[in-house]
């Protein structure tokens, strides 16, 4: 039942939603939860399916904003190819810091692509003639096919969702699949797994180049949403972002970094907080959750409705 | 000025940054050598130290400068130790990534509370000793800068005084080695995560105190100094103190030397570059043992 109903379900939900809340803010709200929602499915699938700490996350994010909007402004290209550019420019991307970075562990392992992560920054910020430095590029072109442009909140809004649903749906995939398998398998034992004949290697750097696929759609959705992006994308505040808004919906589980940006992203307009105290609640909200629910809020709405159903909890 | 001169400056300026680096490092080792834990949040103490003395030494006019330093030390390690029981210390026993979670969030919360109560403008501490220079045939240094050395140097034998010589050292060596073990022998493990990230908070305010008074304070700059603080532990080694020291004096140096040579907009991916380098060819720093995390 619940492998069959719940595409579905999700499906409506989302088409239900920018109908039930019509004003043009809230559904600004949602596109931004739609696109935060992107990265944070990524962040999962390295974080979470593959249990590893990703500091430099936000280098993927920035390159695929980067990338789709250099490409939509310098030669303008239609939309749908500027994304797929910026997607695959991170990817590449992924593949090379990934290779590297894999090859140590924990701890190691994320702050080797913190280190790549600042270097692309640091490249961003200098190469004036071509990114235009700290200035920033502004004037993205809302993306348009043929006669369609993607311009209200609500047109925006089906495209993003088009886009998480073909995430989620794939990390889903992945995860049910015999490779998803494996990548889980080595997170749980990677003596283990090696002992069966998995190649650690190999296996968490497909798991690496999906979620940095991801993390550059998620930044070519930003770029068109926001019309302006500057270096500062590549900062660890969006890794962190994402790192806590997994932790907060529930590591592993498919639907909790859907929970955890939504709670990132309409929490703070709810109270009508900017800037400083946007980031006093996250870091309240942070500290709660590791302390008193380490495993996120998806895992325990879910084990609440079993119990309702008369299963046994967990 | 003969142009080696001019070099020779560049390092000398080096050491100074160097130092403060060194002073970020040798919490950031303490915590992570015999915590565990990898700490996000040793920036904002670096930052709070700073702050606390400009705000010492801006209200009351007759402190001394050299006192402002063992005030910020005081009340920042007090404060840290105090967070540390809050937040650290329930969660101790988990798996690494929980701590150092629980690190990111109370980073958040310090950062958004000292925008809110300080604003983010650049200020200086006032200091009496950036007047004197002193001069060494082509070279400059001026007394300010040149406390920034001694201290330094002072803060890295004492805490190496305490590491070694002290009960309180010993018992925080014993943990490190296993933790369960020197529980089962009567050591606290509360109070030793307590007291070491006290400890830890404390050097890190003086690194603010000198910094500011030297450079420019800004709630900002935590974060920042935290990562030359991964570099320098990156360098020298995990949980190795004279390691960091090292390690803080030659990323100072070679950063003085890449700004010369190339910039000064180039000088942190200079640093990311040293590090990942040297995580792929000697991870476990250039003076650290080999570990597992």
């Amino acid at each position: 039942m619940r492998f069959t109903l719940r595409w579905p379900v999700l499906l409506l939900i989302f088409v239900a939603l920018p109908f039930i809340f019509t004003g043009d803010f809230v559904r600004g709200l949602l596109n931004q939860f739609l696109i935060f929602s992107v990265l944070a499915v990524g962040m999962n699938v390295v974080f979470g399916y593959m249990g590893h700490i990703p500091f430099g996350y936000a280098a993927f994010f920035g390159l695929g904003a980067y990338g789709s909007a250099l490409a939509a402004l310098k030669l303008g290209w239609p939309f749908w190819a500027t994304f797929i550019l910026g997607a695959i420019i991170a990817t590449l991307a992924g593949f090379f810091i990934g290779w590297i970075s894999l090859k140590l562990k924990g701890a190691y392992f994320a702050i080797t692509t913190f280190g790549f992560m600042a270097i692309l920054h640091v490249i961003c910020k200098n190469w004036v003639d071509f990114t235009r430095g700290p200035m920033g590029l502004y004037g993205i072109p809302r993306p348009s096919l043929v006669e369609l442009i993607f311009d209200s909140n609500l047109s925006y809004y089906f495209l993003a969702m088009a886009c998480l649903v073909l995430c989620l749906y794939f990390a889903d995939r992945l995860d049910r699949s015999p490779v998803g398998r494996a990548i889980s398998g080595t997170r749980e034992n990677e003596e283990l797994s090696q002992s069966i004949g998995i190649s650690i290697l190999r296996y968490q750097l497909v798991a690496f180049c999906v979620s940095s696929f991801m993390a550059g759609l998620a930044g070519a959705l930003y770029a068109h949403y926001f019309r302006s992006i500057v270096p500062d994308l590549m900062t660890a505040y969006y890794s962190l972002i994402a790192i806590v808004m997994v932790v907060v919906g529930g590591r592993g589980t498919l639907f909790g970094p859907l929970i955890g940006a939504l709670i990132f992203v309409i929490l703070p307009e709810y109270f009508g907080m900017t800037g400083p105290t946007r980031m006093l609640l996250f870091g309240i909200v942070t500290l709660v959750c590791i302390i008193g629910l380490p495993r996120g809020v998806w895992p325990a709405i879910s084990s609440a409705g079993g119990f309702f159903r008369g299963e046994k909890p967990v | 000025m003969p142009e080696w001169a001019l070099w020779i400056q560049y390092v000398l300026n080096g050491v100074v940054s160097g130092s403060t680096y060194a002073l970020l490092g040798l919490g950031l080792t303490l915590v992570f050598g015999i915590l565990w834990i990898i700490s996000f949040v040793h920036g904002e103490f670096f930052m709070l130290g700073g702050f606390l003395a400009f705000y010492l030494l801006s209200k009351f006019a007759d402190v001394p400068f050299l006192l402002s330093i063992p005030i910020a030390m005081v009340g920042v390690g007090l404060l840290g130790a105090l967070l540390g029981k809050l937040t650290i210390n329930p969660i101790r026993d988990r798996h690494w990534e929980f701590p150092m979670l629980s690190t990111f969030g109370l980073s958040f919360i310090l950062l958004s509370a000292a925008l809110m109560l300080f604003g983010g403008d650049y200020r200086t501490i006032p200091t009496p000793y950036n007047e004197t220079v002193f001069r060494f045939s082509h070279f400059f240094l001026s007394a300010q800068k040149s406390i920034v050395i001694l201290v330094t140097i002072l803060l890295f034998l004492a805490l190496r005084w305490i590491l070694i010589k002290t009960s309180f050292g010993r018992n925080l060596r014993a943990t490190a080695q296993d933790r369960i073990g020197a529980a089962a022998v009567g050591i606290s493990s509360s109070f030793i995560y307590t007291w070491t990230f006290g400890l830890a908070c404390a050097i890190a305010a003086a690194g603010g105190v000198l910094v500011g008074a030297v450079f420019n304070i800004d709630p900002y700059m935590g974060q920042t100094g935290l990562l030359k603080g991964w570099v320098v532990i990156i360098l020298g080694g995990m949980g190795n103190v004279t390691g960091a020291v090292i390690g803080g004096m030659t990323i100072g140096i070679v950063e003085a030397l890449g700004t010369g040579l190339l910039g000064s907009g180039w000088s942190e991916a200079i640093a990311f570059g040293v590090m990942i380098t040297i995580l792929l060819l000697k991870p476990q720093g250039l003076l650290g043992v080999k570990r597992g995390m």
